[in-house]
This record gives structure tokens, sequence and C-alpha cells, in this order.
């Protein structure tokens, strides 16, 4: 191989080497916050650090409002990982706030789907629920063929995805110079598999999944059509889970396991993407 | 005159007599003929004891209902389906219906089966009654000359009210039978019926005679005083025809082979019945405070994990009760107020063993017990108060009573309910005494986003858009470098205008030999490499004549020709030919670029 050929396949070797640069995912280890940092620019402005340990010095103190509007805060900034939505979760039950509370550990586990704690939490707060509804999950069997699908989030698919799509290029190009090796003729076919697999699952988490609206308030009633003076076919309770099949800007109508529709305002609904 | 009233009266004693025939018989000679619409048929009126005979109830014509059967008090009734059936005879069209049974007598005796009735077309028909003789099947009464009987025994007649008695039922078979079931094993509801273990096989001898043997084996708890009746049992049992027939002959090795090669079919079916038992069940006397039902032998045990502990500390007291008789009954016996505790009670573990000749369980019931004052504790004693069979009265047994100490707690109290051993198994008996949620997290992680905005952009444009285009490039340039490989001239040719403004770039200005030699050289090889002619060999004619061919317009060859002449002459040290003065920029790098810039652009696209 060639001095110039050697630099195509470095090329894209170092472009996989930087898709996988750590902060990508929220799955390495960074250490403990316990001081906030000091803030940059706007000195009004606390840093989202600042606010990660008052919130979580409000949640310890048993402030559990205080807890939620920092937290809510945080979001506002911008930040969106699975352990502000677990911190968030856990403060809103503590607050009484069951649907959000769900809401957030549903938002946790998507980010991060292996979570073990988050999961725990969240059938810790499903225990509280009122209507016995089984909360929209995929089948048993779905999860276990379509496993990277359900177990890794989204962002780990893409990541997982990019680095694939490039390891098939650069095996790509190296049979270019070593078109007798089956080495990489099946590396490439398997890198392509898993590549489709994984680009089917990014399509999949941005197309087809549904969202799932939790309910906030104790009691809200479900209508037969969007507005308020439609017929109440049934009423559901406060950290019930329910597939959303339409939206409208004030309305959204869900759907029960069994089959059952109606409509509910927006604001009595937490709706999770 | 006489003769005529003797002829007259006559003739009237005819008609009376005549008519009274008619009115008399009349009707029960055209009865006579009229066929029964219901009959009862059986295969044979003489049936032995463990055989079975067939009833037949057959009414002609459709009944409303299925037919009453007679009362058979001493006969066991299995229905075995009904069949229809139609007749032509004549161009009339019959039907009839007819309604199996199989009847399984159970004591010997001379019997009058009564009337069947029957509803057809709203009138009520009844069958006519017949007489059934039920033998004791010669040589039944002596058991050493039967090949196959059943025995039913209890081990105790005279049980207390709640008393384990065992019920043991046997088959007896010295010949081989074929497939067997219990079809009534049913002792009421004056019994509590508890299994013991699966159905038993062993051999044994009467008498010298082999026989091999079914146990099955029940244990039984009268729920009553009085005298308890427990009904037959019946078994049904094939046996080979011929067999059942000559129950004394030994088989021949043609009935072995017959077995083997399934030719050896000829089964008869057998009921077996055992004898009904009674049991006269004595009442229990007045029971004592504290009895919860318990009848039998039992005892019990206490123990505690550990005897030093602090307060707070927790230690697990377990009370184990068990015995053999009614098990069911176990229940945690009564631990005395411990006010110097708290006490978490536990989910018992109970188990009940059959295996045995008796039914026996065992309940092992735990507590918590964290001490709240340090000291010199107790658990007093538990008793356990049952009624005793061999001895006929209750008796109490006592755990003893079990001391440790307690020392003041370090520190804070502090449940450690998850440290308390149970002390037989080992084990760490944990309780969950609340559940809560997990804590919530301080990582640093929590500000960090989990893709930050624009992020997604550039990981596709990295990782998804420039890898194919890199690819492609490097296609295309792989198989550029492979058509070089293998045409030579090709790269020659695409590669000498670079080469050749590569190499003017680093020519020295000046008109002088080497100068000339190398701005010779350079023009030379593109013309050469371009046209694919060996360029260091050309003349300047013939350079001139090859750019003509090649489509350079004459002007330009001409000019080129020009400028290889005046260079070789500046080379070898002969004065230019003309404009010598000008030679120097002519042959500078810029203007052999020049120059071969204009020869390149009119070349281009043209294959030599």
């Amino acid at each position: 191989m060639k001095r110039a050929d050697m630099r195509g396949v470095a090329i894209l070797a170092l472009l996989g080497a930087a898709a996988a640069i750590p902060g990508f995912t929220q799955d390495e280890e960074l250490p403990v916050v316990t001081e906030a940092l000091p803030a940059e620019g706007d000195p009004a402005a606390p840093e989202p650090a600042e606010l990660w340990v008052n919130g979580n010095a409000a949640y310890e103190a048993g402030d559990f409002g205080r807890a939620v509007a920092l937290y809510g805060e945080m979001r506002e900034m911008g930040v969106d990982n699975g352990h502000l939505h677990y911190n968030l979760g856990n403060a809103y039950l503590r607050a009484g706030e069951l649907g959000r509370s769900i809401a957030s550990y549903r938002r946790s586990l998507r980010l991060l789907p292996r979570d073990e704690d988050a999961s725990a939490n969240l059938t810790f707060a499903r225990r509280s629920a009122r209507d016995e509804i089984a909360p929209p999950e995929p089948p048993v069997l779905l999860r276990t063929v379509l496993f990277w699908h359900y177990s890794l989030a989204p962002v780990e698919v893409l990541r997982t995805a990019v680095l694939v799509g490039l390891g098939f290029w650069i095996v790509l190009a190296l049979r270019l110079y070593r078109p007798a090796s089956e080495v990489l003729r099946w590396s490439a076919v398997c890198l392509l598999a898993v590549g489709l697999a994984l680009a089917g699952s990014l399509v999949a988490h941005a197309a087809f999944s549904s969202p799932v609206a939790v309910v906030v308030p104790p009691e809200i009633d479900l209508h037969a059509a969007a507005g308020e003076g439609s017929v109440v076919r049934f009423q559901l309770h406060a950290g019930t889970e329910v597939r959303v099949i339409e939206e409208r800007p004030e309305w959204v109508r869900i759907e029960l396991p069994e089959g059952e529709r109606g409509w509910s305002m927006r604001e009595y609904l937490e709706i999770v993407e | 005159m006489d003769t005529s009233m003797h002829g007259r009266s006559f003739g009237w004693f005819r008609v009376a007599a005549l008519v009274a025939w008619a009115v008399l018989l009349g009707p029960a000679g055209a009865g006579s003929q009229e066929p029964d619409r219901i009959q009862v048929t059986v295969d044979r009126n003489q049936v032995a004891l463990g055989d079975q005979l067939y009833l037949t109830i057959r009414i002609e014509g459709s009944p409303d209902e299925p037919p009453g059967l007679p009362e058979l008090p001493d006969f066991r009734v299995l229905s075995r389906g009904e069949r229809r059936d139609m007749q032509i005879t004549n161009g009339r069209v019959s039907n009839s219906t007819s309604y199996n049974y199989l009847l399984i007598p159970t004591r010997a005796g001379s019997y009058e089966i009564g009337p069947a009735t029957a509803v057809i077309d709203g009138a009520e028909v009844r069958s006519r009654p017949f007489t059934i003789q039920v033998t004791d099947a010669g040589g039944q009464d002596d058991e050493q000359d039967r090949d196959l009987f059943v025995t039913s025994t209890v081990s105790t007649d005279r049980p207390w009210q709640g008393q384990q008695v065992i019920y043991t039922w046997r088959f007896y078979s010295r010949v081989p039978v074929g497939q067997g079931s219990i079809e009534s094993m049913d002792f009421g509801s004056d019994v509590v019926v508890e299994d013991l273990g699966e159905v038993r096989q062993f051999s044994t001898s009467i008498d010298g005679v082999q026989y091999s043997v079914n146990e099955v084996r029940k244990a039984l708890f009268p729920q009553r005083s009085g005298e308890v009746t427990l009904p037959q049992t019946q078994l049904r049992v094939q046996v080979e025809a011929e067999q059942a027939r000559r129950p004394g002959r030994r088989r021949s090795i043609f009935d072995e082979f017959d077995s083997l090669l399934g030719a050896g079919g000829r089964w008869a079916t057998k009921y077996l019945l055992t004898d009904p038992l009674t049991l006269d069940v004595r009442p229990l006397p007045p029971a004592p405070a504290g009895w919860n039902g318990l009848v039998g032998e039992f005892d019990i045990r206490a123990s505690l994990s550990r005897r030093e502990l602090q307060v707070g500390q927790s230690a697990t007291l377990e009370v184990q009760v068990g015995g053999s008789g009614n098990v069911q009954l176990l229940t945690e016996p009564d631990i005395p107020e411990l006010p110097a505790f708290k006490i978490y009670p536990d989910q018992p573990d109970a188990s009940i063993d059959r295996s045995g000749r008796l039914l026996t369980g065992r309940k092992v019931f735990r507590r918590a017990l964290v001490p709240l004052v340090a000291g010199a504790l107790d658990v007093p004693p538990i008793d356990l108060v049952y009624f005793d069979p061999e001895v006929g009265d209750y008796v109490t047994r006592s755990t003893e009573r079990i001391d440790f100490d307690v020392t003041p707690a370090e520190g804070e109290e502090e449940l450690m309910l998850t440290e308390s051993l149970a002390p037989t198994t080992g084990k760490v008996a944990v309780r969950i005494l609340a559940d809560d949620i997990l804590p919530v997290r301080r990582t640093a992680a929590g500000i960090v986003s989990a893709m930050p905005q624009g992020w997604r952009l550039w990981v596709w444009f990295v990782g998804g858009v420039l890898p194919p285009f890199l690819y492609v490039a490097l296609l295309a340039h792989h198989r550029r470098e492979r058509r070089y490989a293998a045409d030579r001239t090709l790269r020659r040719r695409h590669r000498a205008l670079r080469d050749a403004l590569s190499v003017a770039r680093k020519l020295r200005s000046g008109a002088g030999p080497a100068s000339a030699a190398e701005a010779s050289r350079i023009v030379r090889r593109y013309v050469g490499d371009k046209l694919g002619v060996e360029g260091s060999a050309l003349t300047p004619s013939e350079a001139e004549a090859a750019l003509v061919r090649a489509g350079v317009d004459g002007a330009l060859a001409a000019r080129c020709r020009g400028l290889l002449e005046r260079l070789e002459a500046a080379q070898y040290g002969l004065a230019p030919v003309a404009g010598g003065g000008g030679l120097a920029a002519e042959t500078g790098a810029e203007g052999l670029s020049d120059l071969i810039k204009a020869i390149d652009r009119q070349l281009r696209g043209r294959r030599p």
C-alpha cells in the first residue's frame, strides 16, 4: 500500500476515533459534583453545575419544590440527560407529583435504558398509580428480537452506527488493496448488516416511536371528542401511562391497552416523546 | 217346540258365549300380539360377584325423555350410551332407541329387577320385571384360591374424633393383568382424606402363593363421633379373557408370544370390590384452654439466633411445631407477651411429609425480636396443647425458657434485621420492612447534555456523509493508479504538464549552457511524454512535426522548435540563431511554463 493510499484509510480511521470521543453519551463515569463551579460570563446567571448542586442540596434538605424548580431551570437551559431526569423524577415523587415523576423516570430511561435505579424508582412510582392499566410497553418478543433497539439509547445507537459505518468504509478501503482477503470480505458483510440494523433502529426511534402520555392531575376526564362539552367516556387518574395517537395544540387523543380512546386537554398530560 | 225352544236357547247361548269370549279375551288376545313398547333385557340372568352384566332398555319409537331405571340398590350402575335403530318392514318404518347400562353387583343374592318406565307420545309405559341371581363366584371366599382380589383395612376401627386413621387398600394378583383403575374411593364428608404417597408395588406370599401387590394408603381424619362407614372401593381391571374364564390355567409359551406380538388382546374387564368398613369414632373429652384442634403426637421447640446482642439489634426467635396427626391444623402457638421487645412477625414455613407410614408435618414460625432495653431478658416457655390418642387425654408440651443478655447500644439505635441468623439453617432471614425510591445522583454527568445542540449534525457529517465521499475518492485514485500501472504512456501523458511545470519552477535563470541544457530537456521531455515518444531523442524539427501532427497550431509548434534550436546553440556555445538577448527570459521558469501551458491547452483532450 502506498503512502497516499494509507493516508486515505488513515483519514477514515481518524474519523472513527473522532466519533468515539467521550461526551457523546452519558455512560462515562464523571466525578461527583459537590460544589458549584465559578460562573463564566454573566455572574447573575447560574451555571448548570450550580443549579445541579443546589437542586441536590434542596432535595437532601427536603425542599422538594425548590429541587424541582432548580432541575427544571437546568432543563430550560438546554441540559438534557438521563441523570437530570432521574433526579427530577425523585423530586417530583417526593413532592407528590406522581404523574410528572413517572414521566421523568421514563425520560431518564429513554436516555439511560439500562439504568437499574431509574427502572426501580419507576416501578416504585407505578405502584402508587390508581388505575390498573398496564403501561404501554412493546411485547417481550419484540424486545428480545430487537434487543439493540430497546437496550440502547438513541444516542448510543447513533454512536455505534457511526463507528460501525466507519469500520465498514475502512474495511471496504482495505479491500481495495487486499481484494482476496476473506476476512475483510466477511467483516464488510457483518459490519454492513450491523450498520443496517442500527440505522433501522435510528429510523424507528425518529419516525415510528409513538409518544406516551402520563396523567398529571389526580383525576381527569377523557372525552369522546376534542371539546370540553363532549361526552366524558371515562376517567383516568394520576400516574396512568397511555399511548398518544393524535396531538392537537390544546387536545391530545390517547388510547388504552384495551383499545378505548378518548380526548384530554394537553395541560393534563405529560407527554414523553 | 222344545226343539225349537232348545234350538233358540242354544243359539242365544252361543251368541252370548261368543260375546263373552270377545269381551273377556279379546283385549288380552290383541295385547299379546302387539310387541312391548319398552323392553328391558340383560345379557345373562346369573352373574358372579366381581363380574358385570349388561342391561339394555329398548324403547319402540322416540321417547320424550330418557327412561327411568328400576331401583338397583345392590348394583353399581354405569351408563354405556344409547343407540338408535331404524327398521323398514313391508314398507313400514319403525324406530327404536336402546339405552345400555353396565351393572356391577355389590353383594350376592337374588334380585328382582323392577320395571323401567318411559314416556312415549305422552303415555307412560312400563317394562316387565325379572330376576337376577348373583352368586359368590366359586372359590372367592377362599382367598388362597383366588387369582385377583382386593382388600381394605384401617389402622384402628375405634379412633378418636380427628385421630389419624391409616386406610390401606391392596390389590393382589398372581396372573398378568392389563390396565386397571380405581373407579371409586370416596369416603364422604365425614372424614378428611390425605394421600400418603404414590401407589406402592411389592410382592408378598400368602400361604406359599406369590402375589403381586399394589397398595394405596390414605390418612383419614374422622370429623364427627359415632359410626362412620367407609364405602366400598371399586377397582376396574383388564384380565385376559381366557384367564377370566379359567383362572387356574397356566400360561403357555405361546401365550407369551401372543402377548409379545400384541396378539394376546383377548381382554375382559373385571370389577373388584372391597367390603365396606365401619369406624366407631369416639368423641373427644372436653378441651382445655389453648387447644386448637390438634390430635396426634406433636412436639414444640424454640430457639434464638443469638444470645448476646445490643439494644436495637435483632435476633430471630424460631418456634418449630411438628409431629404426626392432623398437621393441617398446625397454627402458631400463643407466644407470651414480650414487652421489652419490638416484634416483627414473618411468614411461617410449612412442610408436610406424605412419604412415610403416617402423615407428618412441621411448621416453623419466626419473629424478629429487637430488644428495647438493656439487661438480662428472656423468652418465657411457649405451650402446645394437643390430644394424644395413645394416652386418651390432652397433653401439654412446653419449650424451655430462653435467657439472653442485652447490652446498651453503641451510638444510635439502629434496626439491623438482616443480621439475624436463623438458628437451624444458618441463613439470613431477611424481611422487607419498607420500600423507598433510590437516592438522587450527584455525578457531573447530570450537567452535561447527552447530545449537545449541533452535535448530531456534526456526527452525521463525520460519520455518515464524509466516509462515503472519502471512499469514492480513494476508489477513483486506486483505479487511476491501476490504469497507470497498466499503461505507462498514459501515466506520462497525464502527468506531463505537472512534471514539466514542477521541474521548470526549479530552473535556474540565465542563458548559460547548463541552464540551456536543462530547459531543453524539460521541453523535449514534456513533448515526448505528451505525445508518447522518447522526448530526449527528439530534434527540434522532429518535435515541431510531432506537435503539428498532434494538432498543435503551426506557429506554436514553430515557436517550440525555434526555442529548442536556440537552446541547443546556447548549450554548445554557439551564437543564438536570432534574438539571443531574449533567451534568458524565454528559458526562465515563467517563459518555459507559458510555452508548455500553451502547448498543453491545445493538446488537451486529444489522444496522440
